[in-house]
């Protein structure tokens, strides 16, 4: 046990605490959270995942991580375009999410290793893959340094690393996304998924998340190299992307 | 003339892809092995319920009853006619006419899905009248949540049979014949993790199939399937096949026990690629898994049963 402190929300609680306050999000999201992102973002989020899986540029017979992979849209996508000599990991910490993902995975036909682990001790050895990708995962982890370290360590050399998570948005923009994410978030989770306190986490750990240029910045202090972002909607979301070599 | 031809080519192409094809997946699409006379049993007096020109996985289309021939033809037709147009689209441009292709295609394409629309209403609105028999009560009903088992989503196991059952409709239960009552499900078995184990084996299997791995089917097959498969791997000769499993959908119906065996039958509806640049095909069949009832080991395939017709 720790006596660390950090941040759940607004909240400050012990490091194990978000641990288990985290789980315990997850799992009751889980089987609502693909109507809920897509009610949420009006369907946003399906174009920023678009565009991360284009930026990933998977080819044939890669190897590709997908960390905090949830209900598995990534990886649908890598799967197939990895093919059958590739192989693309679905990896989530939360169990609930990750049964969602593996199921949504062989109904369409891919058998995926599926594997339950924590992005801040990866289970696999050094270079080993030439993608990792996180999105809407690295906001929940408690230690980001930590994990954005283990995901170099993982990737080959000239492996790519993309992070897809939300963002700053822009000044004009602030207001009106305030209103948004702290008024009609919580309502929509209350009646759609039973469950306000889980999106007014959301909505405020949104905002504890490290802007653009500081996530940036962080990454190259990981040992990435390259880094840029592109700012998706606004800056509501962003796609960093960054090189191991 | 070159531009012509490719037009021409289009065209025949999409017309010839009107007609209905049922896909072929591994045991070229025929009955072998163990038969259980529970699923034979499952008469319908409509044609059995193979998914017909919708694309949607899990929810095959009901067929209606009355015109269920005319159906895939009046879709098909419908894309055939449109390609068709995207054909003599082609054929225009050939005479210097390239930008009305492009506002043809401008015009077509949102006609294309009106029309889409239009269809799929007009099908909602015949299927809401027409009579649910027992087997098409049976096949509008799956499990909740779409056919997918998802964490959460509250299935009672004690419940799932209850989704088996035909939809009672006062107006129509006269003309509908004795409802199918499941062969039953024992209230305590793992439905889920049955059905999930299910779906992957048929890929698992599939994919062993399409290399001619016989070593992997006899791990999963009984001697009797096991021997009529690499009999039609052997006929096939060294030439690989291709199916790529595009959406799978898995339903329990019923577990009896025949010679201290369990006898497990599965339903697989789903759609499968025959070639990589096919079009996606719908398959139903159903599988019939044995295991020992001493448990000596695991659950194999016995059998392979096309529905009734």
């Amino acid at each position: 046990m720790t006596n660390n402190t950090t941040h759940f929300g607004y909240k400050t609680v012990s490091e194990d605490d978000k641990v288990h306050e985290v789980a315990k999000v997850f799992h009751s999201v889980a089987s609502k959270y693909d109507v809920m992102n897509d009610l949420m973002s009006g369907g946003l989020h399906r174009i920023w995942k678009t565009f991360t899986i284009a930026q990933a540029g998977v080819r044939p017979g890669f190897k590709v991580l997908d960390i905090a992979g949830g209900t598995g849209d990534l990886s649908k996508a890598f799967a197939k375009q990895a093919g059958k000599t590739g192989e693309v990991w679905l990896t989530d910490i939360n169990e609930s999410m990750l049964r969602v993902g593996r199921d949504r995975l062989l109904n369409t036909g891919l058998m995926t290793p599926t594997l339950l682990c924590d992005a801040e001790k990866l289970p696999f050895p050094d270079n080993y893959f030439d993608r990792v990708s996180v999105a809407f995962g690295l906001r929940n982890m408690t230690h980001k340094d930590q994990a954005l370290a283990e995901m170099r360590r993982v990737l080959k050399p000239g492996g790519k690393l993309l992070v897809l998570e939300f963002s700053k948005v822009a000044a004009p923009l602030q207001k009106p996304y305030d209103l948004y994410s702290f008024s009609v978030l919580p309502w929509l989770g209350q009646k759609i998924a039973g469950d306000a306190e889980s999106y007014r986490y959301l909505a405020e750990s949104i905002r504890m998340h490290p802007d653009q240029e500081t996530l940036k910045t962080m990454m190259e202090t990981a040992g990435l190299e390259g880094v840029k972002y592109f700012n998706l909607t606004a800056g509501v979301a962003a796609l960093h992307t960054g090189i191991k070599y | 003339m070159k531009k012509f031809l490719v037009g021409m080519t289009l065209a025949i192409a999409a017309l010839s892809m009107v007609g209905e094809s049922i896909a072929r997946p591994m045991g070229g699409g025929r009955s072998i092995g163990r038969q259980s006379s529970s699923v034979s049993r499952m008469q319908a007096p409509a044609p059995a319920p193979r998914p017909t020109a919708a694309p949607q996985a899990g929810r095959p289309a009901a067929p209606v009853a009355g015109a269920p021939v005319k159906q895939p033809s009046r879709f098909g037709g419908l894309i055939g006619g449109a390609l068709l147009g995207l054909g003599i689209g082609a054929l225009l441009s050939h005479f210097g006419m390239g930008a009305a292709l492009a506002n043809m295609l401008g015009t077509i394409l949102p006609v294309m899905l009106l029309g889409l629309a239009a269809f799929f209403l007009y099908r909602w609105f015949r299927n809401r009248n027409a009579p649910t028999n027992a087997f098409q009560g049976f096949n509008q009903n799956p499990l909740p949540a779409g056919g997918a088992p998802e964490i959460g989503s509250g299935i009672n196991q004690a419940k799932q049979p209850a989704a088996y059952e035909p939809v009672q409709q006062p107006a129509s239960s006269a003309a509908a014949p004795a409802p199918h009552t499941p062969w039953g499900v024992p209230a305590d078995f793992d439905n889920e993790s049955f059905l999930r184990t299910a779906k992957t084996s048929f890929i698992r299997m599939q994919a062993a199939w399409d290399k001619g791995d016989v070593a992997d089917l006899s791990q999963f097959t009984s001697p009797e399937v096991f021997a009529e498969l690499k009999m039609q791997i052997q006929e096939r000769g060294a030439q690989p096949e291709f199916t790529d499993v595009v959406s799978i959908d898995a339903q329990l119906l019923g577990i009896e026990t025949v010679n201290n065996e369990y006898l497990a039958s599965v339903q697989f509806n789903g759609m499968i690629k025959p070639a990589p640049d096919a079009l996606a095909e719908p398959f139903a069949e159903v599988w019939n898994m044995t295991k020992p009832t001493n448990g000596a080991s695991g659950w194999v395939l016995a059998g392979i049963q096309q529905l009734p017709q």
